[in-house]
């Protein structure tokens, strides 16, 4: 890979261009990653800043319907198999959570003084979701989690901020589905003991 | 938490979901294997999933979002099952999943619940003992038992049951939601009673009545559900042993269990009594008998067998405070009674029949006597294992009394200078109880084994109140007395010869505090005799907590040298200060061996053994003057025994065998004098062995584990016992070793090194 990586807040790169990289990464070049990983971020933190921009007008962010739609951006669907998406949403996702929480901590500092009132992410359909979920707790206890199993931590992160399905999230963490069934099953409950 | 504890619940956990829920207990107890803390996270997270299962689901997108129950395949609406077909699911319990259902060709009008057995239990041992059971089971036909009409395998050849579909809610959230009153529940237990005798007298036992199997209907009728399903399920009667090699326990839910089905014994309509009794004590009281916060499933299953529920009048006080006086005025006689008759753990004392119980009830609400009577103390009381908890109990219910009590006499003394007389009595009164709890209560429980930790509560929970008393009351020598006493007295607890909670810091501190307030009562000069005798006990206590090697260890004693020894010129013909004298020569004999002075040490232990034999040869002499000579027999056989003296060293441990056996005879449940045999035993198979008597050795250092065994056993947390049972390992396994048994050596080796049991 000859190309150097962009800047973050680089113009929209073409489709080819992702497409391209994380077709290579897949195929085995480790280094496509490096420069993946700043395209992605800055879509999605492009992406990310007209919906937090909106937060008080009652818009609610949707982490995982931003990521899928970056990924129609930069992504040429015709050119990948089912495969490259389930890597692009798992750097993604990584990606989405850091922007989710930097932002989070930026707003709380603002608000430091005034009454507290927790950033949290809700689900698409929120008739579904009767709890909302404090951020940066779910963060902080997702930095905890990855101390005792780092897997299990990361499977959180690719369907909580990446949108993966089951079959998507054994594709990239390399497990079966079934063992990522059980992961996330035990995951969930973790993670409400600790944020209960 | 380490990633290691971490993983080990976790599969723990995606298990125990595998099972039916009313195994899971069971299986996670089975699993942990004794790891109380890992048992712990594991019901947490199983309490956790069930509270909120899905927590993450919300944030899932819905294209993504999965099953909420994944590896069981949901039914789906409109599925046929046998000639059924599924309308909706409505519930999912331990044994599989409900589902109301109606019949597909119309041809029965009405909706059946349909119960569809989960997969992994065994399919044709089910269904074969349905058909053998259909018969009974599809002919009890009462107006309050939930009809079986059909049973057979799903298409996935999962066994499934029809039955009569009620819609209604458990017996006691319906009376909850209702806030029914005392009249109104009892009635309705009563009419639940007479469909239990219904089945009972077709010979049909329930084996699992619990408040989710009792549905009432809006209308106010109770039905009984899953008649004879449970023998059905029951994976015992199948001779499929695996459910309990894993889990100890078969499927019933422990909670309603009766003794009988915990302990796997013969059930009988018996068991169903008990059942009915613990829901009508929840129904009650709204407090289950058994059912604590923070205890396991396993906790659960032995209250079940070993504890006795408290009557229910004061389980309501407890549960509600003042709001619940009037339910357990109530309850209390009669009710309590009857109630505690259903419960009893022996299964032929209880009710014969539901019909009685339910007999019982009525004559209370008509006035009539009732036939249940009082447990009886020696029932009761008749067991060791029980007095002793027995004992335990009641020194808490002192202590916590005491808590309260001293709360209000402080607070009293502080600020009611007017009512200055009544904040003195209740002073008196707090200092008195204090007192009995430190000494009296504390004395009473001290020789039983597996009392090691209630003591040390009683003791620091007393003297922190005596302590406080102290504060205010000003100078009061008779009071510092008492609490010095009781700082000596928790440092033997804490760490002391014999080291029950192996806490030697503690009893340093402990010690510290109780000279410091000794030093002040004998300041004034002429101190009084008595405490200056304690300030040499703890001054030896606390040179033997320092060590030999720790500077300030030989003053420490050479002052208690010097005030015993004052003290018995004072009165030579005195036993208290012979026996004083002998203890701090003891002591500094000791700190002498410590530091390899055996010449010093062996002029101290000889004058020391003197005085002690002088006193044992008294017939005024008491247990613990045998003790003491043994012991002194111990010490100076020792130094004998290093100096090659064996011939004299061997009479010694002779003569210590035999006092500790007759005082042990004495006192068959005391651990101390065990412990001491075993000491004595180890003594002598220490000289057996450097004479070269190795089998004799052996002998008797395996009588000396046995002893010390069975008090560890008893008391798990007695570390001294622990420590001596690793000790006699380590002997027997270099015995071994010379006797050229590698593998027996080997295995003593590694039983040294285990931890606890």
């Amino acid at each position: 890979m000859t190309e150097p990586p962009k800047p973050q807040d680089a113009p929209l790169s073409p489709p080819g261009d992702v497409t391209r990289l994380l077709i290579a990464w897949n195929d085995g070049d480790a280094g496509a990653l490096e420069h993946l990983i700043p395209l992605v971020y800055g879509e999605l933190r492009r992406q990310a800043r007209g919906y937090l921009r909106n937060e008080r007008s009652g818009h609610t962010l949707q982490p995982t319907a931003l990521v899928h739609e970056v990924y129609l951006r930069l992504v040429d669907q015709s050119r990948v198999k089912w495969q490259n998406r389930a890597h692009f949403f798992g750097v993604a996702a990584r990606a989405m959570r850091e922007i989710l929480v930097d932002h989070a901590r930026k707003r709380q500092a603002r608000k430091r003084g005034g009454p507290d009132s927790p950033i949290s992410i809700e689900d698409v359909n929120p008739a579904a979701a009767p709890r909302n979920i404090d951020l940066l707790d779910l963060d902080r206890t997702l930095k905890r989690l990855a101390t005792l199993d780092e897997r299990q931590a990361r499977l959180v992160e690719l369907r909580v901020f990446g949108g993966l399905t089951i079959d998507e999230a054994a594709e990239v963490l390399e497990i079966s589905p079934a063992t990522v069934s059980r992961e996330w099953r035990h995951a969930e409950t973790w993670l409400h003991k600790e944020m209960s | 938490m380490t990633p290691e504890s971490f993983a080990r619940a976790k599969t723990i956990f995606l298990d125990a979901l595998e099972r039916p829920e009313a195994e899971r207990n069971a299986f996670v107890s089975g699993s942990c294997g004794g790891d109380t803390e890992l048992e712990r996270e594991v019901a947490t997270l199983l309490e956790s999933e069930s509270a909120s299962p899905g927590f993450l689901h919300g944030l899932l997108p819905a294209s993504i979002r999965e099953g909420s129950a994944p590896g069981e395949a949901e039914a789906i609406p409109g599925t046929r099952v046998g000639p059924w077909t599924i309308v909706r699911e409505i519930g999912h319990g331990g044994m599989g999943t409900v589902y109301l259902a109606e019949r597909a060709d119309r041809e029965y009008r009405g909706r059946v619940a349909l119960k569809v057995v989960r997969r992994g239990m065994d399919t044709e041992f089910i269904l074969q003992r349905f058909r053998s059971e259909r018969q009974i089971l599809a002919s009890l036909s009462h107006p309050n038992i939930g009809r079986l009409l059909d049973g057979g395998t799903t298409a996935d050849a999962r066994p499934y049951f029809a039955m009569e579909y009620i819609e209604g809610e458990d017996l006691i959230a319906w009376c909850r939601g209702r806030r029914a009153g005392l009249s109104e529940r009892v009635a309705l237990f009563q009419t639940v009673c007479t469909a239990v005798q219904y089945a009972h007298r077709n010979l049909v036992v329930h084996r699992d009545i619990k408040p989710s199997n009792i549905l009432v209907t809006p209308e106010g009728v109770p039905k009984l559900l899953d008649f004879g399903l449970a023998k059905v399920l029951d994976a015992r009667e199948s001779g499929d042993t695996s459910y309990l090699t894993i889990a100890g326990m078969s499927a019933f839910t422990p909670e309603y269990a009766s003794p009988e089905q915990v302990r796997l014994q013969t059930i009988t309509t018996a068991s169903d009594i008990f059942s009915l009794g613990v829901v009508l004590y929840e129904l009650l009281t709204d407090v289950h008998p058994f059912r604590r916060k923070d205890r396991t499933p396993a906790d659960i299953a032995r209250a079940v067998c070993e504890t006795q529920p408290e009557p229910p009048s004061r389980a309501v006080l407890e549960a509600e405070g003042a709001t619940g006086s009037k339910k357990a005025r109530l309850l209390a006689g009669d009710l309590d009674t009857i109630m505690l008759m259903a419960l009893r753990k022996e299964p032929e004392r209880r009710y014969a029949s539901a019909e009685k119980l339910s007999e019982d009830l009525q004559r209370h609400f008509d006035g009539r006597p009732v036939l249940a009577r009082k447990d009886t103390l020696p029932y009761r009381a008749g067991k060791f294992a029980r007095r002793h908890r027995l004992v335990v109990a009641a020194a808490s219910v002192v202590a916590a009394s005491l808590v309260a009590g001293a709360g209000v006499a402080v607070w009293q003394a502080k600020r009611a200078r007017a009512s200055e007389a009544v904040a003195r009595r209740r002073f008196e009164e707090v200092r008195a109880l204090a007192k009995t709890v430190l000494f009296d209560l504390h004395d009473q429980i001290e020789t039983l084994p597996g009392s090691t930790k209630a003591r040390a509560t009683l003791v620091s929970t007393s003297l922190r109140y005596l302590d406080s008393l102290a504060k205010d009351a000003g100078p009061d020598s008779a009071l510092v007395r008492e609490v010095a006493a009781g700082y000596a007295r928790l440092a033997d607890i804490q760490g002391g010869p014999n080291a029950s909670l192996g806490d030697p810091e503690g009893a340093l501190r402990s010690r510290r505090a109780a000279i410091a307030l000794l030093e002040n009562l004998a300041a004034p000069g002429g101190a009084a005799a008595e405490d200056l005798d304690s300030l040499a006990a703890q001054l030896d206590a606390v040179g033997r907590l320092l060590g030999s090697s720790h500077p300030d260890a030989p003053a420490a004693h050479a002052r208690a040298l010097e005030i015993r020894t004052a003290l018995l010129e004072r009165d030579p013909s005195s036993r208290v200060f012979q026996r004083g004298l002998a203890r701090s020569l003891e002591a500094s004999a000791s700190f002498h061996v410590g530091r390899k002075e055996f010449g010093e040490a062996l002029t101290l232990r000889r004058r020391e053994h003197e005085l002690f034999a002088g006193i044992a040869a008294d017939p005024a002499a008491v247990s613990s003057d045998r003790r003491n000579l043994a012991l002194s027999d111990k010490m100076l056989g020792a130094l004998l025994h290093q100096t090659e003296n064996l011939a004299g060293a061997r009479a010694l441990y002779e003569e210590a065998i035999a006092l500790d056996e007759l005082r042990l005879a004495e006192n068959p449940d005391s651990a101390e004098a065990r412990m001491d045999l075993s000491f004595s035993v180890g003594s002598l198979g220490s000289l057996a062995v450097d004479s070269g008597d190795l089998s004799a050795g052996r002998a008797l250092y395996t009588r000396a584990l046995a002893l010390r065994e069975e008090v560890a056993s008893k008391d798990p947390a007695n570390a001294w016992a622990r420590r001596g049972v690793a000790r006699a390992h380590e002997r027997l396994a270099e015995i071994e070793e010379r006797l050229g048994h590698r593998a027996a050596a080997e295995a003593h080796r590694f039983k040294a090194r285990l931890p606890a049991a």
